[in-house]
């Protein structure tokens, strides 16, 4: 297994992404790192979801070109290169009478593909994926039964047993409260850490962004406005630039990070 | 979902689309109407003849009697039909909802045959009342089906394809048990516009001004309804009450068509489709468009067969042609199609009240060992000139050449109907997906039908070689449609329906004929085994053996396509690749099965929802059970067939949808026990 971490994971240019009438990414250069946390900011409609897509090869860029580990994500077979990025769209589908633990080793197709043997290995990366999820005392009961936060956990419990080395997240904490947002966030970050993984993330709540990423970009109307560290992000002039609402950035009583609110 | 940022950015002029669709069907509807009038009257004469018809002269009162009332007739029932398929479709949400769907025709013509031949006084006193009253007891019997799901969009339409099967599997029986008589019936199922008076148009004017009022008043709501349940209902929209309303205008609008000129299918499905294919975006543009379109396609295709069959107008039936033009024209358009309008309740083929069964494989274990039984029943027992017999030791033995050949045939082409229904079911995420819905039987029957006409009486082999040339005939069109947007569920269903519909009907115009030839075909049609011999049996246990060993490779793809394209995509799954795989093994195994009982089983779309319903889910368990079930069903139909309507030998196709249907209907309609959501 060669791995792409250390080096560039991504390497985009001239990216854009049009629909009859519109540009929904006007043409992007940009090169993401693996190892560390990318967190996708921006107000609602400015390109955050079309760039994961794109990333994920869920759709086709209408120019520029996307590498993904030095090689055109459309020259990827598709095992492969789901055996290297995993994705987690903003709406999952209905589950339509599985269980937990069902769904979650669906991620080993990658794996063991159309007729391979599912071995021990597959079987331990399930088992893996559903205890660090905390959704051991779920894996029996149907995913249509969950609630939204278990439901969206299950399906990042699959992403797990897909074992790649690339995260891709669209909204992954839109339905959880505030414990699951921080337990769910935490868990990407700690992989991350542990196994080097390159996480790109989108996300609203930019304190949460700031204060689990590694490094924000932050989109408007489908360009690239600012890119750095939450540090360098999280500065007044630089938040309302992004949102455009005026606001105002004070550090957190208890760590001292910076914390953006709305004046 | 995907693209609702895509949506919302590109702005809509005024659809200049659908008046240029409805204005090229109007024009070139006006020029053959034009035509036959002018063949009929001269031009100069027209005034006189439609203000004051000179009733001595029999061009003026056929021009004042006939002709004028059969083209408003036209007009009229178009555009009924067509706002009765925009609501279906747009309260059921799914695009392939129309009139037929809901069983409401076939609810008709089952009353209509049922009154002619068991109270004729009822016919002799209102037909339209008689019609009326089976298909409002068709649509009853789908709302209290589908009443414990709160006439959920997908039950609704999955019980009234079921009440329609049953029904139409009824009238069929009774034709064949009494011949002749009733074939007159098939003529009337085909939707004849041909009229003798105004009384017709009257009758209807005021009934398509009524409910196009309603539809206007309900509107609002039914915007809300497009959305999701509980986003309506988040809305404050009273989602019964609403649905029901709506139904309630949809079926009596059909209903009053039906009841009049008979069962004109498609328009329904194609006008709104059409409408929406042509650019009407928002639900008001689709209902204020389709019927307008509907309206001027059944003028056209009243036209067409008018000039197609000059001498014999009265008896081919519009009916038939309106899916013979618009078939063909929805194939046309399908590949134009970018975004199918019209939300579906997509990637779940769930009707909301499966359980899970605990020990699936015991089920499995059940179901393998009745079958073996069902076989030793099935040939033990018959009827005979005094009634049941078992026939053991030698009689046995000298009986086994007559019921194995065709017991063993039945039950390998149920056993591949229940596969590939099961393949397309979860390749389509739609439940009413099956081979028959996928018109590759129809094909079948159509290549079969051609060479009966040619031919006469047909050898075994030149039934097979004509059978399957048209199957594959239907499946490369198919493959063809369905490749550019690589084999989308969706487009593939409709592109089905759409083939189904076409084949039908030209099935509709031989039957309609009314030579004795017909009668043959009816025979087949309807699925008979009677005429299966040892080679038929031999062969059709090779292929199915072959086949359905195939199957369980897929097991896997089955689990992830139904959840839907970006999942199957974001694990790797080669989408085109797959799709391929699934619909020509699922074709191969519809046209092996079609040979052999015939196009109009509808075993493929039953026993993949009894396995279902039974808790057999997990696509593996899914495909065995189903395909034990559907041979148990076909097995079962074959041995009753030969021996409950003694010496009469009913087809077994028939028989497996009068078992099928109704079990399924309890299933549906009984109280789920363990559901899981």
């Amino acid at each position: 297994m060669t791995t792409v971490a250390g080096h560039a994971l991504y390497h985009l240019k001239g990216v854009g992404f049009s629909v009859p009438g519109r540009d929904l990414l006007q043409p992007l250069d940009l090169t993401l790192d693996g190892r560390s946390i990318h967190g996708l900011i921006g107000p609602n409609g400015s390109g955050k979801s079309t760039l994961i897509k794109l990333l994920a090869g869920q759709k086709k860029p209408s120019r520029g070109k996307i590498s993904f580990g030095g090689k055109p994500v459309a020259d990827w077979a598709g095992k492969a290169f789901a055996r290297k990025v995993a994705y987690l769209p903003q709406f999952t589908p209905a589950a339509d009478g599985m269980t937990v633990r069902e769904l979650v080793a669906l991620g080993r197709f990658p794996w063991h593909g159309t007729l391979g043997r599912v071995t021990a290995a597959d079987h331990a990366a399930v088992d893996e994926a559903i205890t660090r999820t905390g959704m051991a005392p779920l894996a029996g009961r149907l995913v249509d039964s969950l609630s939204g936060g278990e439901r969206q956990r299950a399906w990042l419990a699959m992403m797990l047993a897909q074992q790649t080395e690339c995260l891709l997240l669209d909204e992954p904490t839109s339905a959880l409260d505030v414990a699951h947002q921080v337990e769910v966030l935490a868990l990407v970050r700690q992989l991350s850490r542990e196994r080097g993984l390159g996480v790109v993330i989108v996300l609203h709540d930019v304190n949460m962004a700031a204060r689990y990423c590694d490094e924000l970009l932050a989109l408007g109307e489908g360009r690239l406005v600012a890119r750095g560290t939450p540090a360098e992000i999280m500065r007044p002039e630089m938040l309302d630039r992004i949102y455009g609402v005026p606001m105002g950035v004070m550090p957190h009583p208890v760590t001292g990070e910076p914390i953006g609110y709305v004046r | 979902m995907a693209d609702i940022a895509t949506r919302r950015s590109i702005s809509f002029p005024a659809p200049r689309g659908p008046a240029l669709l409805a204005l090229a069907l109007g024009s070139a509807a006006a020029i053959l109407s034009l035509w036959h009038l002018s063949a009929l009257l001269p031009a100069h004469r027209w005034a006189e003849a439609l203000l004051a018809p000179d009733l001595t002269d029999m061009t003026q009162v056929l021009f004042h009697y006939s002709a004028l009332p059969r083209l408003t007739m036209a007009l009229l029932c178009g555009a009924a039909l067509a706002l009765s398929g925009a609501l279906l479709q747009r309260v059921l949400r799914n695009p392939i909802a129309e009139p037929t769907t809901l069983g409401i025709s076939a609810g008709a013509q089952l009353a209509l045959g049922t009154a002619t031949l068991y109270a004729p006084a009822a016919m002799e006193f209102s037909r339209e009342a008689v019609a009326l009253a089976g298909a409002a007891a068709a649509m009853l019997l789908v709302m209290a089906l589908s009443w414990r799901q709160g006439l959920r969009p997908v039950s609704v339409v999955l019980s009234g394809l079921i009440v329609g099967l049953t029904c139409a599997a009824l009238s069929a029986t009774l034709i064949l048990l009494n011949g002749e008589y009733l074939m007159s019936l098939f003529i009337w199922g085909g939707g004849s516009l041909s009229q003798q008076g105004w009384s017709d148009v009257l009758a209807l004017l005021p009934r398509l001004a009524l409910a196009g009022v309603a539809a206007v008043l309900l509107m609002r709501p039914l915007i809300l309804l497009g959305l999701d349940d509980s986003a309506a209902r988040g809305l404050g929209v009273a989602l019964h009450a609403t649905r029901f309303g709506v139904l309630l205008v949809a079926v009596w609008l059909a209903a009053s068509v039906v009841s009049l000129v008979g069962i004109i299918g498609f328009v329904g499905l194609a006008a709104p489709t059409f409408a929406r294919l042509a650019g009407a975006r928002s639900p008001r543009q689709v209902m204020g468009w389709a019927p307008v379109i509907g309206a001027t396609l059944l003028w056209l295709a009243d036209g067409v067969t008018q000039t197609v069959a000059a001498t014999q107008a009265d008896l081919i039936p519009t009916g038939a042609m309106t899916a013979m033009l618009g078939g063909p024209l929805l194939l046309w358009m399908l590949p134009r199609l970018h975004a199918l309008a019209g939300p579906t309740d997509a990637g779940t083929a769930s009707t909301g009240i499966e359980r899970d069964a605990r020990h699936p494989w015991r089920l499995v274990a059940v179901l393998a060992v009745a079958l073996p039984l069902l076989c030793w029943a099935a040939l033990t027992f018959g009827t005979g000139p005094s009634g049941w017999t078992a026939a053991t030791g030698d009689l046995f033995t000298q009986l086994l050449p007559w019921r194995a050949p065709r017991l063993a045939a039945g039950l390998c082409a149920g056993a591949m109907l229940a596969t590939a229904g099961t393949i397309l079911q979860r390749l389509t995420g739609n439940p009413m997906a099956s081979p028959e819905v996928l018109g590759i039987s129809s094909g079948a029957g159509l290549g079969f039908a051609a060479l009966v006409l040619a031919v006469g009486t047909p050898s075994r082999m030149e039934q097979l070689a004509a059978s399957t040339l048209g199957a594959a005939a239907a499946l490369a069109v198919m493959l063809l449609l369905a490749r550019r947007s690589s084999f989308a569920p969706e487009r593939l269903l409709l592109a089905g329906v759409a083939l189904a519909a076409f084949c039908g009907s030209v099935l509709g115009v031989i039957m309609a004929s009314g030579n004795t030839r017909a009668f043959q075909l009816l025979g087949w049609i309807s699925g008979s085994t009677y005429t299966l011999e040892t080679s038929d049996a031999v062969l059709a246990a090779a292929v199915a053996t072959v086949l359905i060993l195939i199957v369980p490779v897929t097991a896997r793809w089955l689990e992830i396509l139904p959840l839907g394209e970006t999942t199957a995509r974001s694990l790797g799954v080669p989408l085109g690749s797959s799709r391929l795989s699934l619909v020509v093994l699922a074709s191969l195994l519809t046209a092996a099965a079609t040979l052999v009982v015939g196009p109009l089983s509808f075993v493929g779309l039953m026993a993949p929802h009894l396995a279902r319903l039974i808790g057999l889910r997990r696509p593996l368990t899914h495909l065995v059970g189903a395909t034990l079930l559907g041979a148990f069903l076909m097995g079962l139909s074959d041995w009753l067939s030969r021996t409950l309507a003694f010496p009469y030998q009913l087809p077994v196709g028939l028989f497996a949808t009068l078992i099928g249907g109704p079990y399924l209907m309890w299933l549906l309609a009984r109280p789920s026990g363990s559901k899981g959501g």
